[in-house]
């Protein structure tokens, strides 16, 4: 990995801790606010829109291949041509292919996810070719070498004043912390470079399979100059990408939009439909579009197939209760915030991300956040399940089928939980056989007790004794034998010296005496 | 009258950061295009489409007739020169009463660059090409084969990438101009 670390740490809890500590970082992350309402917009047919976008992204992943086909053909039949790569590999060597195949030295990219999540940068430096992003705040990430912390926003764990020092350095003059002056710097510092590339690549939003039609969403234009100026384009586009019709983007892109920046739309859409024609003098004179699976298929007829229904709007890292704590580069993934944590352990096939699923409150807010309807916080739970119970992600992925691990890549480390509150409770660390037993011990037990009112009736007394014993004094618990890791956090609460059950009965008695005062 | 769908039309491209022009019948429309173009032109090329809308409004001679020399697609220096053209002017299929979008479509006489690499964009519009929704739009498009290019353009390039503060001109455009004429 070329990226540096901006936020170190071995696991999530690490480095979320070191990110909430980070006064740079935290204050970069309260513009993160202005986003919190986007997918709540305000239009009455946000529901209707919601409900119809759900139906096409399902009826799309539903017969997933067979949208594929016919979106592959209809993009040979507009002159594109067509490959599909199983690996990130091999996906970069797609595209590789083609730079070498036409010689291509200076390649200009727009921002997209899948080629970060195939590192084509990287591998384009390893084959000594100049990648170059162009996307503003990609733009910004390339330059201080680190990996885009939001899908939408890739630079906004930054400051601008943050951002002017490293252009300054790149500049080597002392540029103003100015948002306005920035964007022009910009503008004169990239420019050349799309007039001088001859190999432009960007990612897809959409894949129309009727028409063989690459959409691209974007505000800034340079996905327009990165598919207007280069004599050959690559676009790499993830294989659930596809949909099905062009009208059903009527829905798609003003959901899309308004979900990620509250826009009614983008303020550029771009729709390719095959290379330049017969007397056009620009636009790319080759097409290639390289399908991306990278194990999206194997999560078809799985409980995880919802997540394939993703439009990437960001929604659900903007409300994001952890995200907006601790910020994208915590998560140590390409995809950081709720959508991140359920993707990265299933793309990896379980060999990376295992503790994500576990950075959550499962407050619920990405669900509803969630403009197609993917039942986030659920897939967390049950991936904590899955990953927990020995089983990794590509077992499940592949229905259950085994999937041996290769080497140690996909063990856990003894005390590396999946969630950072969880593993800190010394009851559930690690999975050790004996934990195991004291766990399933304890559950079972605790079964057994609220299993009867007088179970209950007596461990609720017994609790709340012990309680008030640890923190009668203060008037909070600080601490309890045995969950030292889980209460360094949290602070609870003594429980009240009546339970509710003692005062009904108290009440009830009082009120056959006609007294309602208390 | 007041048209609703133009009245979103407008509300949404001045939202968009759009200048707006018009309504105008159509030779009223030629002379504020062409006054519109040379002005932002800054003595710089007018890139110009071969669109036979702009000959109909005899853009070319009211353009010349205000000194502002022109670049079209036939030219055969016309990739070297549209880099340095300080305007672009088109005329739009399509607009989105909705979003506010102009849809530009690509042709030999429609370069995609011409909207694009220019610092100043103009684009003509037919109030009768206005539609109310994404929607809409896309069911005309879906009606006929694609062009190699559909370019669905707010206003001026936009961008939030720094504290989410939004500027422009990052890439594209910095100026949209909009002419709209009857009919």
């Amino acid at each position: 990995m070329s990226h540096c670390l901006v936020t170190p740490g071995r696991t999530f809890a690490e480095r979320a801790e070191r990110a909430t500590q980070n006064t740079e970082l935290q204050r970069a992350l309260g513009n993160l606010s202005v986003r919190l309402h986007t997918a709540r917009m305000v239009d009455e047919r946000h529901r209707d829109w919601k409900d119809r976008a759900s139906a096409i992204r399902r009826e799309t992943v539903a017969d997933l291949d067979s949208w594929l086909d016919r979106a592959e053909k209809a993009l040979q039949r507009t002159g594109a041509t067509v490959s599909r790569a199983a690996t990130p590999e091999e996906a970069c060597d797609a595209v590789l292919d083609v730079a070498r195949r036409v010689g291509a030295h200076r390649v200009v990219k727009s921002k997209s996810m899948a080629t970060e999540e195939i590192e084509l940068g990287d591998a384009f430096a390893a084959a000594g070719i100049t990648s170059l992003e162009t996307d503003f705040g990609e733009w910004i990430a390339q330059v201080a070498g680190e990996r885009p912390s939001h899908i939408i926003t890739p630079v906004i764990h930054k400051t601008v004043d943050q951002i002017a020092a490293l252009l300054s350095g790149y500049a080597q003059r002392s540029l103003p912390a100015d948002h306005e002056f920035l964007t022009e710097f910009a503008r004169g510092e990239l420019r050349p470079h799309f007039l001088d590339a001859d190999l432009g690549v960007t990612g897809a939003n959409f894949v129309v399979a009727e028409t063989g039609t690459i959409v691209l969403v974007t505000n800034e234009g340079n996905a327009r100059l990165c598919t207007t100026v280069p004599r050959v384009l690559v676009c790499v586009a993830p294989v659930e990408k596809v949909v099905p019709r062009l009208t059903d983007l009527g829905v798609l892109l003003p959901l899309l939009t308004r979900s990620a920046t509250g826009q009614p739309l983008s303020n550029y859409v771009t729709m390719l439909t095959g290379p330049r024609r017969a007397g056009e003098v620009d636009g790319p004179e080759e097409l290639h579009v390289v399908f991306l699976d990278h194990n999206r298929r194997a999560l078809l007829g799985t409980p995880y197939e919802d997540m394939l229904a993703c439009i990437r709007c960001g929604a659900c890292l903007n409300v994001c209760p952890v995200y907006r704590t601790v910020g994208g580069h915590a998560y140590d993934s390409v995809y950081p915030g709720p959508m991140g944590k359920v993707l990265t352990p299933l793309l990896s096939a379980g060999t990376a991300g295992l503790d994500l699923p576990g950075a959550s409150t499962l407050c619920g807010a990405c669900t509803e956040a969630c403009p197609v309807e993917i039942p986030l916080a659920d897939l967390l739970v049950r991936l904590r399940a899955d990953l927990r119970g020995g089983r990794d992600a590509a077992r499940v992925a592949a229905g259950r089928k085994h999937v041996p691990r290769s080497g140690e890549a996909g063990r856990r480390l003894p005390g590396e939980g999946y969630a950072s509150p969880a593993s800190r409770l010394a009851l559930t660390d690690g999975d050790h056989a004996p934990n195991r037993r004291t766990r399933a011990f304890i559950f079972r037990t605790w079964s057994r007790m609220w299993s009867s009112p007088a179970g209950y009736r007596a461990s609720i007394s017994v609790g709340r004794a012990a309680a008030r014993l640890f923190g009668a004094k203060a008037g909070w618990m600080r601490r309890a034998p045995g969950t030292a890791g889980w209460t360094s956090t949290r602070d609870l609460p003594v429980p009240a010296r009546h339970s509710f059950r003692q005062r009904w009965r108290a009440r009830t008695r009082v009120s056959q005496r006609g007294d309602e005062s208390w | 009258m007041v048209n609703p769908v133009l009245q979103r039309f407008l509300a949404a491209a001045r939202d968009n950061r759009c200048t707006v022009h018009g309504p105008l019948a159509p030779p009223a429309a030629g002379t504020t295009i062409a006054s519109v173009a040379s002005e932002r032109a800054d003595g710089g090329e007018v890139a110009v489409g071969d669109d036979p809308l702009l000959d109909e409004l005899a853009i070319p001679d009211l353009l010349a007739a205000r000194g502002a020399t022109m670049l079209r697609p036939t030219d055969p220096t016309w990739s070297t020169r549209i880099a340095r053209a300080t305007v672009g002017l088109t005329s739009a299929r399509l607009g989105v009463a909705d979003t506010g979008s102009l849809l530009l479509g690509s042709s030999a006489g429609s370069p995609r660059a011409t909207g694009l690499l220019p610092p100043a964009h103009v684009c003509i519009l037919r109030t009768g090409a206005i539609v109310a929704e994404v929607a809409d739009a896309l069911e005309i498009l879906a009606r006929d084969p694609l062009p190699s290019a559909v370019t669905w353009i707010g206003g001026p390039s936009r961008t939030g990438d720094i504290e989410f503060r939004i500027t422009f001109g990052v890439h594209g455009p910095k100026t949209v101009d909009v002419v709209l004429i009857d009919g």
